[in-house]
């Protein structure tokens, strides 16, 4: 478990004084009452004071701060700090991002990326974001996950270009300091921000650190796959190593439920179990096709054509032990392109109708009007129906 | 007929035997760089900015004057650079090519510990010369520092104690201010070397900085140029020191090289230099006025620019009043002048008690509080050893000729409080006081009592009456709350009043009839600023002041006495009659005092 991370907004009137401007409209804008609602609930028990509007009552109000009432969009949300023009929010629309505006505004920050200009406003952006990316380079960085992750600081610190007056500087390329939810420090060479989220969050994430939405963030934005460690104790180290191998995946450990560890990975709808924690190739084995699942996508269709042999998910594996020299194509009751391709030929042939059907055997998920040649029992060749060529053989 | 497919286009990859198709991509990915398995320091641990480049990494201050030894004041640029393992630190002045390594094994043969890679520039000015014990441990460059400059020989810069450092004659408009680059600031001895002047001694260190510097570096050559008139008010000079830009770079001792190693590299060698740091310091001018009928420097401007440095008080804080702010006369039936009032001073000391005793002055080695390792007292070579208390006193007195005042009775009172500051904040602010000469005028006298600030801040402690003291609470202005301002205790308020009477003597020469009225808190110690509590436990500065509410007129009605000059009848001097008594009536302020840190 790592500290949670807490944006604090201003409750000292005495120091800070902030109004928000909000428009919303319970008429035309769906989704204007649950924003309404976040934005009432993060500015309760606080000096922030927010001013409501709406185009069926007082819109025209606004323009007394300057507004232009002609462009509005439903709903905006303006924050006026301190009696200055109006500064509309700007970032992604999330309950995140908007307590991190609200925080943000108070600081005087229109941004996601801060400008470290002074060593002042170094230790006033470390202070206040435990998890931060400092980016050192001589240009403006762009940033894009930072519209992915509300909770973490990006401060750029800018460096001298490398030819100065007094000589070539050397620089050791661009720069990212790293701090993550428990302190640790990572520093990176020449590497894009997007291949280091690993160091944002403890390698090995335990069960109770996904419900943080700071988590959630980054999980849901950077991996999309999920191996679950169900082991009461310390693990290998050499997971740690498989970190780096499966950059995609989120490696959570979780308590024990039954006498024997377990390891349980999820690779699309289908679920993978084997009874170990210490088994250092199962993954790699998962990912290759070479371990059958516990749960699959399997299912036969209600209408099966005569003639075509029809498989399942779980029928495949049976399928290409009989047939190891085959075709199976996928369809679904829109596109049957690849019946007619089929109806000719004197090879083996069976079907699956996709999405209902899958195989771990696939390393992507089968499309309908695709198909897979089989040679030995191993998938080699997948190609488009429409892109078959069909040659005929005249016997003779 | 039979018909054979041909595999066109792969739309899917399809699975390998035994590896993973699906392999991740590591192009792009330098991990190498600092990989800790493959550096030359694999203990190294990485740290953030803000452990790299502290916010005072570089950072400048005045050191105030001292108008009893005529050090005008002067102007210390301190460079401490972290020493967070895994790193080396190179450093650069503006026009040099070169970087200077700052822990290296090399310069003049000496290891500088990283714990030491700290340094302190100092450029200070004198109205003569002082000797190592005449300058105090609050000086820029301390007791027996190395690099300074005195106004009997202008054109010297002199080595630190007197017996061993050098002088260097430059020409007579141009000084040279000095990066000391030796292991210690303190000078033993001080030479030209072929990029500027250094010294070279071993001392303790200013305040809590350790002295240490990266060798053989060129960079501290800063002109001071110094330019003087003549006016009416004595002369005065401004001295400008010119600005100064400072490069720090870090690089990691992580990386494949292990941070290079050496004394000195070219600019565009250091490997792995991946922060940089610039650190500009304006142009500062200090301006003094010399006055010919005072042996003290009066400051008018103690800095210039918006970023120039802290801003210490400055302009109130060594005014010694050369003469009176009185008010104009509200009667034409009397004939008062300013010749009436003959002098005004007030003057803030310091020394020191041990068992009782006072100490010789010139040994200006104190502590703060009670014991010998307070754990704040640094400004001395032998902290280990101190039992002598610091101490701090405040003389005023005021000076009435009764000669030129004609149909009244003349009549001053002083009001003085000496207040001791802590200093939580960057800068010098007393919050609520009023602490400059004011312009009287009829309706002033008493009715200005509240804004005088001795009074102000007496009230602030709750103290009333001569003598009283409170040392046992420190004070924050009832509004601000020390958020601006500083937290102070009032270590003496004193209250005196007189007026003249027929049967006050002649003092002189039975011609000039005078009336004084004179006040001294006598030897206050310091209190501890430590003792400000936990949340401010990094106090870095205490500092002393005094303020003194000078208040003198003139009475018409008879049967005025002292007792009734002084006394906390609000209700009755802020009515509409008692002010009505003074048929003419000035006051003024002073402030003076001393800062130390500790």
């Amino acid at each position: 478990m790592f500290f949670v991370l807490i944006l604090c907004l201003c409750l000292n009137s005495a120091v800070c004084t902030m109004q928000i401007l909000s428009l919303t409209s319970a008429r035309s804008c769906g989704v204007c009452p649950e924003w309404s609602s976040i934005l009432t609930e993060l500015t309760a028990n606080t000096s922030i004071d927010v001013l409501e509007f709406s185009p069926e009552s007082n819109v025209m109000d606004l323009q007394s701060y300057g507004i232009d009432i002609q462009t509005l969009s439903l709903p905006s949300v303006w924050a006026v700090p301190n009696d200055t023009p109006p500064r509309i929010f700007s970032y992604p629309r999330t309950r995140g991002f908007l307590e991190r505006w609200l925080s943000d505004a108070q600081d005087n920050m229109w941004g996601l990326i801060t400008p470290l200009l002074s060593l002042e406003e170094i230790a006033k952006f470390e202070a206040r974001f435990p998890v931060f990316v400092e980016i050192l380079s001589d240009k403006s960085p762009t940033v894009d996950i930072a519209f992915a992750l509300s909770q973490v600081g990006f401060g750029w610190y800018p460096q001298p270009p490398l030819d100065g007056p007094n000589g070539t500087l050397r620089r050791y390329g661009n720069n990212t300091i790293v701090r993550n939810a428990n302190g640790q420090v990572f520093h990176n060479v020449n590497q894009s921000i997007s291949t280091i989220w690993r160091q944002l969050l403890p390698g090995v994430l335990e069960e109770e650190d996904l419900s943080l939405e700071f988590v959630k963030e980054i999980v849901s934005t950077f991996t999309t796959g999920e191996v679950q460690l169900e082991v009461n104790g310390t693990l290998p180290m050499w997971w740690l190593g498989q970190l780096d191998e499966y950059p995609s995946t989120v490696f959570v450990q979780r308590p024990q439920l039954s006498d024997t560890p377990k390891t349980r990975t999820f690779r699309r709808e289908m679920e993978f179990v084997t009874a170990t924690v210490s088994n250092r190739t199962w993954l790699s084995e998962v990912y290759a096709g070479n371990v059958a699942p516990v749960v699959r996508p399997s299912l036969l269709p209600e209408d099966r054509r005569t003639g075509v042999h029809e498989l399942s998910g779980d029928m495949l594996s049976e399928w290409i032990v009989e047939q190891p020299d085959s075709f199976v194509y996928f369809y679904n009751y829109d596109d049957q392109s690849c019946q007619n391709v089929f109806s000719e030929t004197s090879e083996p042939v069976a079907r699956m109708i996709v999405p209902e059907n899958d195989h771990e055997i696939f390393t992507e998920r089968p499309e309908s009007g695709a198909c897979v040649q089989f040679i030995a029992g191993r998938p080699v060749h997948v190609t488009l129906c429409s892109e078959l060529k069909l040659v005929k053989h005249v016997d003779l | 007929m039979k018909s054979t497919l041909l595999i066109g286009t792969s739309l899917f990859a399809a699975a390998n035997a035994l590896l993973p198709l699906k392999n991740f991509p590591v192009k792009g990915r330098n991990t190498a760089d600092f990989d800790k398995t493959n550096v030359a320091n694999p203990s190294c641990a990485f740290a953030t900015l803000t452990q790299l480049l502290p916010a005072k990494t570089i950072d400048t201050y005045y050191a105030s004057a001292d108008q009893d030894l005529g050090y005008i004041g002067g102007l210390a640029t301190r460079i401490q650079l972290s020493d967070y393992s895994g790193y080396n630190y190179y450093m650069r002045g503006e026009t040099s090519t070169n970087l200077i390594k700052g822990n290296i094994n090399g310069g003049w043969g000496a290891a500088i510990p990283l714990s030491k890679r700290t340094g302190v520039q100092c450029i200070e000015f004198e109205e003569h010369t002082l000797s190592h014990l005449q300058r105090g441990d609050a000086f820029c460059g301390r007791a027996s520092s190395g690099i300074r400059m005195h106004g009997t020989t202008p054109s010297y810069i002199k080595g630190g104690d007197d017996s061993a450092g050098h002088d260097f004659a430059v020409s007579e408009s141009v000084r040279f201010s000095v990066l000391d680059n030796a292991t210690d600031l303190c000078a033993s001895a001080t030479y030209m070397g072929p990029d500027g002047i250094f010294a070279d001694s071993s001392c303790s260190p200013v305040s809590s900085y350790t002295l240490n510097q990266p060798t053989n570096t060129p960079n501290g050559i800063s002109l001071v140029i110094r330019s003087c008139t003549d006016n009416s008010q004595g002369t005065t000079c401004t001295d400008t020191i010119g600005s100064q830009t400072f490069d720090v770079a870090i690089a990691s001792t992580c990386g494949v090289s292990g941070g290079a190693n050496g004394a000195t590299f070219s600019i565009g060698s250091v490997e792995e230099a991946f922060v940089w740091y610039r650190y500009e310091r304006p142009e500062y001018t200090i301006t003094t006025t010399t006055s010919p009928t005072s042996a003290h420097p009066v400051i008018i401007s103690p800095s210039t620019g918006p970023n120039s440095v802290n801003h210490w008080l400055g302009d109130v804080l060594f005014v010694q009043p050369k003469q009176v702010v009185y008010a104009p006369s509200t009667s034409s039936s009397l004939d008062v002048t300013p010749l009436y009032v003959t002098s005004a001073t007030a003057s803030v000391s310091f020394g020191s008690t041990k068992n009782g005793n006072e100490v010789d002055e010139d040994v200006a080695v104190c502590a703060i509080s009670q014991g010998v390792d307070d754990g704040f007292n640094e400004l001395n070579d032998a902290a280990q050893t101190i039992s002598a208390r610091c101490t701090a006193e405040l003389d005023a007195s005021v000076q009435l000729n009764a000669n030129t005042l004609t149909g009244c009775n003349p009549g001053a009172f002083l009001r003085s409080s000496l207040v001791q500051f802590a200093r939580i904040h960057n800068t010098h602010v007393e919050v609520g006081t009023n602490a400059t000469a004011y312009q009287g005028s009829h309706i002033l006298g008493y009715q200005m009592e509240s804004n005088g600030a001795a009074a102000k801040y007496a009230a602030i402690a709750g103290l009333t009456g001569n003598g009283n003291t409170k040392t046992d609470e420190w004070q924050c202005e009832e509004t601000d709350k020390c958020e601006t301002g500083n937290p102070f205790v009032v270590l003496h308020y004193g209250e005196h009043a007189d007026m003249y009477h027929t049967d006050v003597e002649d003092q002189e020469n039975g011609n000039v009839e005078r009336l004084s009225v004179s006040t001294s808190s006598g030897r206050k110690l310091f209190i501890n600023p430590a003792t400000l509590g936990d949340g401010d436990a990094a106090v870095a500065y205490t500092y002393i002041i005094g303020y003194v509410d000078f208040g003198f007129g003139c009475f018409q009605e008879s049967g005025i006495y002292a007792t009734t000059l002084i006394d906390h009848g609000g209700s009755r001097r802020l009515g509409a009659t008692a002010p009505q008594k003074w048929e003419t009536h000035s006051q003024m302020i002073f402030a003076g005092g001393h800062h130390v840190d500790i």
